[in-house]
């Protein structure tokens, strides 16, 4: 039973493999768009769910640090010539940094306090990209942004090679959180989620590794932005505003929190839903927060929990 | 033989009322100490100054020779001081062997849990006997299960000095004789420390070599468990005075 499930997942995920190697071969470049889209908000709903889902504080914020790691990206390129290559770590080092930053005070708070300090601070951010006209353009957007430079004879200014690019980075990060929530570090910042006093009294630095999960998290959003930012080239205070924070929240507790591959599979489901309802932007919000209710009343832990009632048979 | 543990002169404050005065106390290594006192009497309040999850208003806590009052519970912690909860705490989601590895992880983090310390994990299972519950989820077992599994978790740090807050409250006789057999395990075989509020009498009775009474915050008693039966002023706190 146990081994029959193993391999129906290993053959959902190849088939899911090849499917993402192909696409760029067999689909029209609407969807091969649409599908780069869905992939950083895998690594964006994938990243966040380390802090969230497996940490435990709720944070409203992530699109912050997503436009922290774009912005940074793209101004130092644009500003001081460097290479995409180079200013890809360095954007996430300084959000890893900034996030630490921020963390530190912020996680001092507990449960709906720090939720609402997040909040604010998203929002906060957001206004920083709007209202530093010199540096980001403001409302105007930034526009100019250069695609990576070519390396190994790759010419990225096409869809195609920026998917893989993408892709390839999508992967890398999925590897390292699903190797992070599976270390010694994972099991701490659980027993974090799942009771910090008695954490705390078994030894666990409760506040250490809570701003470590928040910067972890963080950094990867600031990776993800970097890849944003020359891939898409404009990049607009917009992007990176609350909404798309709680999009993030909806994308992952759709997916199931906590669970990794839950958060990924809700980035996508939703980024193909909100695609498909372009021609009404207005339902959009609408069936969201349908989505959401429904999810949360069905099977609060997700997509990933009805999987796991359908195949546990409970 | 150097002392294990010394409190001196431990004194809480919260506003006005005075959870622990002038509390003195040498405790050696190797013994089982039973603290007794009627409720509120200021016994929870003396563990949560030894484990740092509150701050003595003035006092001194020293362990191993080393002092450790103002350091914080997961600081106290690594120092070999381990703890279970009055009301009792487990990690609810997760199984009952994740629960114990958190322990032997806190304790040293690798990368990834080393076989020792899975080894370990194993150990302390058989020993608590929560082998068939293994791979529940830990929030749906009964509270002596749960219980056993927060005395697990605590032994997975590998402490010197363990404090159990009430761990007999609730449980059944039998349950009690088995905690009992266990706690004498703990301490016999493994060398670890005991110290336990109680208010199962019949168990601090069995367990202790010493017992200390506590009554609004001040130690008024201290000796083996016949001397405390036979306590004047240990009998007026419990029956009231005038009696017998």
């Amino acid at each position: 039973m146990l081994s029959s499930k193993l391999s129906a997942n290993r053959i959902a995920l190849a088939i899911t493999f090849i499917l993402l190697l192909v696409i760029p071969h067999i689909a029209s470049s609407y969807i091969v768009y649409v599908v780069i889209l869905a992939i950083l908000f895998s690594m964006l709903s994938a990243s966040y769910d380390l802090l969230t889902g497996y940490a435990g504080p709720l944070s409203f914020c992530h699109a912050a640090f997503y436009g922290l790691g774009a912005y940074t990206s793209a101004l130092l390129t644009l500003k001081t010539g460097m290479s995409f290559w180079l200013a890809l770590p360095i954007s996430g080092m300084s959000v890893f940094l900034f996030g630490a930053v921020i963390g530190y005070p912020a996680l001092k708070l507990r449960g709906h306090y720090f939720a609402v300090t997040t909040f604010f601070f998203g929002h906060f951010m957001y206004l920083v990209f709007l209202n530093t006209r010199e540096l980001t353009g403001g409302p105007l957007g930034l526009g100019g942004i250069q695609p990576p430079e070519s390396i190994f004879g790759i010419d990225f200014s096409g869809m195609t090679a920026n998917y893989y690019l993408i892709l390839i980075f999508g992967i890398l990060m999925v590897g390292f959180l699903y190797a992070l929530v599976n270390s010694g570090f994972g099991r701490l910042i659980v027993s974090i989620r799942e009771n910090e006093d008695l954490a705390e009294a078994v030894g666990v630095n409760t506040a250490f590794f809570k701003v470590l999960a928040f910067s972890i998290s963080a950094g990867l959003a600031g990776i993800t932005g970097s890849l944003f930012a020359h891939f898409f080239r404009l990049l607009h205070p917009s992007t990176f505003s609350w909404m798309t924070s709680e999009m993030i929240v909806v994308m992952v507790l759709v997916g199931g929190a906590g669970t990794l591959v839950g958060p990924i599979i809700g980035a996508g489901v939703v980024t193909f839903i909100l695609e498909m309802m372009r021609f009404a932007p207005e339902l959009r919000f609408v069936i969201w927060a349908i989505l959401l209710i429904a999810i949360l009343v069905i099977e609060p832990r997700g997509l990933a929990g009805i999987y796991a009632r359908i195949r546990g048979g409970k | 033989m150097r002392d294990l543990l010394v409190l001196k002169d431990l004194t809480k404050k919260f506003g006005g009322v005075t959870a622990a005065k002038d509390v003195n106390l040498n405790l050696q290594g190797g013994m089982r100490l039973g603290i007794i006192g009627p409720n509120g009497a200021g016994k929870t309040t003396l563990f949560n100054m030894i484990t740092g999850e509150i701050k003595p208003t003035s006092g001194t806590i020293e362990f191993e020779g080393e002092p450790i009052h103002g350091l914080k519970p997961h600081q106290i912690s690594k120092k070999g001081i381990g703890r279970t909860f009055q009301i009792v705490r487990v990690f609810d989601e997760i199984s009952v062997y994740d629960n114990v590895l958190i322990g032997a992880v806190a304790r040293k983090l690798h990368f990834r849990p080393t076989q020792e310390q899975h080894h370990h994990v194993d150990e302390i299972i058989e020993l608590t006997g929560l082998g068939e519950y293994r791979n529940v989820m830990a929030e749906n077992l009964t509270v002596s299960a749960k219980k056993r599994v927060g005395l697990a978790t605590a032994l997975a740090t590998k402490p010197r000095l363990l404090l159990l807050d009430e761990l007999m409250a609730g449980l059944t006789f039998v349950e009690i004789d088995e905690m009992l057999e266990l706690l004498r395990k703990i301490n016999g075989e493994m060398g670890i420390t005991l110290v336990v509020v109680e208010h199962v009498m019949k168990a601090v009775m069995e367990l202790c070599e010493n017992i200390v009474v506590i009554s609004s915050g001040q130690k008024i008693a201290e000796g083996s468990p016949g001397e405390i039966t036979n306590n004047k002023k240990v009998v007026d706190i419990y029956l009231g005075e005038g009696s017998k």
